[in-house]
């Protein structure tokens, strides 16, 4: 056999061996990882580029608005704070029992016991109208007077507190003070009732 | 670092990036008068000529191309998957190849063969700047292989040389080696007879060599049989037949890749030695392997033969 190459020139064999030296391959696999590396950086850079360019107007108006409600919010600060006492009373006012309501109840109440009438009824809340958490505390105080005849006052007396619990919206405390005790030949042994009721 | 960037394969890596793929070797014969090619095809040696004529083919004249849409690469190259991974073997016959018989002890080693190292050793040499040079010893082996007392100084015009390379660089495929028509002729003539007289007839060169179990004694180049006649071959056939008297009694092979056996017969006809011409009946193992030899059998089987003579890519 002749020599591989016989009568190719310095240039030809050279192309042969550098086409298959490691070296030179080694080379261009390093030389085409770092382009393709950079290919992929350039075009995720591209790509964030493209993005933050067509966020970059939203997020300025965003800004600006946000800057501005920020001044409108300071602007109303006391609106706001009103609205929200308003807020918070608005379950308050919503699920009020008013005075009127209970007035009536106990009327009611002495309209079932025909024998016990009433001689003084006294109502105050302790609601403080500058505490946005304050509720109604209604204190009833009420005196009555049972006639004496063949029942015993303070069975009627205990019979009406009874028909008052009823009357009266759940949660309130009925107490009797001074019990229908007659004294000596008095015909109406006069009692006092006190009644405690804190809106739910 | 300039020639490491103009030399860097790049489009080659590129292609081969995920494999190198087969490599395959064709081999072209390119005449003045004609170009054959002996090349696979599915799997098979399939020998085409006439392609001389076929615009894009290998010229030795000028420097042609085989470009995309050229006839050579419609017609020739088709089914031939000539590519990166395609190799050629150049067969040539020019007038300019020159066939030297150099003293191995005058030769002394292996020293690079620039033109004047040629002088030095013939100095009846022509245009030694414009020629590239090999040498090969008496076994037509390289001679690093094993120096030998006969060495045979061979050379080629560089044009000729660089015309191929581009040609072939245009087609991405590499050159594995160009090789006179007359040597691989020789090589052919020496495989059917390993000792006696061989005489090459090409269309620009006579080549006799006095072979002894296959190995060259006596190697001359002489002008082609037409020009010089058959009475100055006979001539130096009976020369080198004085300084052989053992091997002179064997007969003369004649192999000719122009003239048919019996046109060699022919010419061989008034020869003082007998005379035994080479024909395709000959080498009936080859005809198996190449399909479409019949055209031209001995140019095909000389293309076989080039294609056996040059080793395997060294590089892979």
């Amino acid at each position: 056999m002749v020599a591989y190459g016989l009568f190719t020139s310095r240039r030809e064999q050279n192309r042969q061996r550098y086409r298959h030296d490691k070296l030179y391959r080694g080379t261009f696999t390093i030389v085409v990882i770092v382009f393709v590396a950079q290919v992929f950086v350039v075009a995720a850079a591209s790509a964030l580029l493209i993005a933050e360019r067509r966020i970059d107007p939203e997020t300025r108006a965003l800004e600006l608005r946000l800057t501005r409600l920020a001044s409108e919010e300071e602007q109303h600060t006391p609106l706001l704070r009103k609205l929200g006492i308003l807020t918070s009373l608005k379950p308050l006012i919503v699920n009020r029992t008013p005075a009127a309501r209970l007035i009536s109840n106990i009327e009611e109440a002495f309209f079932a016991n025909e024998r016990v009438g009433l001689i003084e009824l006294k109502l105050s809340n302790h609601f403080d109208p500058n505490d946005p958490n304050s509720k109604d505390d209604f204190t009833i105080f009420i005196t009555g007077a049972i006639k004496a005849t063949s029942l015993i006052p303070t069975v009627v007396l205990t019979d009406f507190t009874k028909t008052l619990e009823e009357k009266l919206p759940k949660g309130a405390n009925v107490e009797i003070a001074r019990n229908a005790v007659v004294q000596g030949a008095e015909t109406f042994a006069r009692f006092d009732l006190k009644i405690h009721y804190v809106s739910q | 670092m300039l020639q490491f960037l103009s030399n860097y394969p790049w489009r080659y890596y590129l292609k081969t990036f995920f494999g190198r793929g087969r490599t395959a070797r064709g081999a072209l014969l390119v005449k003045e008068d004609r170009v054959s090619m002996l090349s696979p095809v599915g799997g098979k040696l399939v020998f085409s000529s006439g392609l001389r004529e076929l615009r894009g083919a290998p010229s030795l004249t000028n420097s042609s191309r085989a470009g995309p849409g050229t006839e050579f690469r419609r017609k020739a190259l088709a089914d031939r998957y000539v590519n990166h991974s395609f190799e050629w073997v150049f067969v040539v016959d020019t007038p300019e190849v020159q066939i030297h018989q150099i003293d191995s002890l005058k030769y002394g080693g292996t020293r690079e063969l620039t033109a004047r190292r040629v002088m030095e050793l013939v100095p009846s040499v022509l245009n030694a700047d414009l020629a590239a040079w090999e040498l090969v010893n008496s076994r037509l082996e390289q001679i690093e292989q094993e120096t030998t007392p006969v060495s045979i100084l061979l050379g080629l015009p560089k044009s000729v040389i660089k015309d191929l390379e581009g040609w072939s660089r245009h087609l991405r495929s590499t050159v594995s080696a160009i090789l006179p028509l007359a040597l691989v002729l020789l090589e052919l003539s020496i495989t059917l007879s390993p000792t006696g007289f061989h005489v090459v007839l090409t269309t620009n060169h006579t080549v006799i060599a006095l072979t002894q179990e296959g190995e060259i004694r006596l190697i001359t180049r002489v002008d082609p049989i037409q020009r010089l006649g058959a009475t100055q071959i006979d001539a130096i056939i009976g020369s080198f037949g004085d300084t052989f008297p053992e091997i002179a009694q064997h007969p003369a092979r004649f192999i000719s890749s122009d003239l048919s056996s019996a046109e060699l017969a022919n010419e061989a006809k008034d020869f003082s030695i007998p005379v035994v011409s080479t024909g395709d009946s000959e080498v009936l193992d080859l005809q198996e392997m190449i399909e479409g030899y019949r055209v031209a059998p001995i140019e095909a089987f000389a293309l076989y033969r080039a294609l056996c003579l040059v080793p395997p890519n060294p590089y892979r």
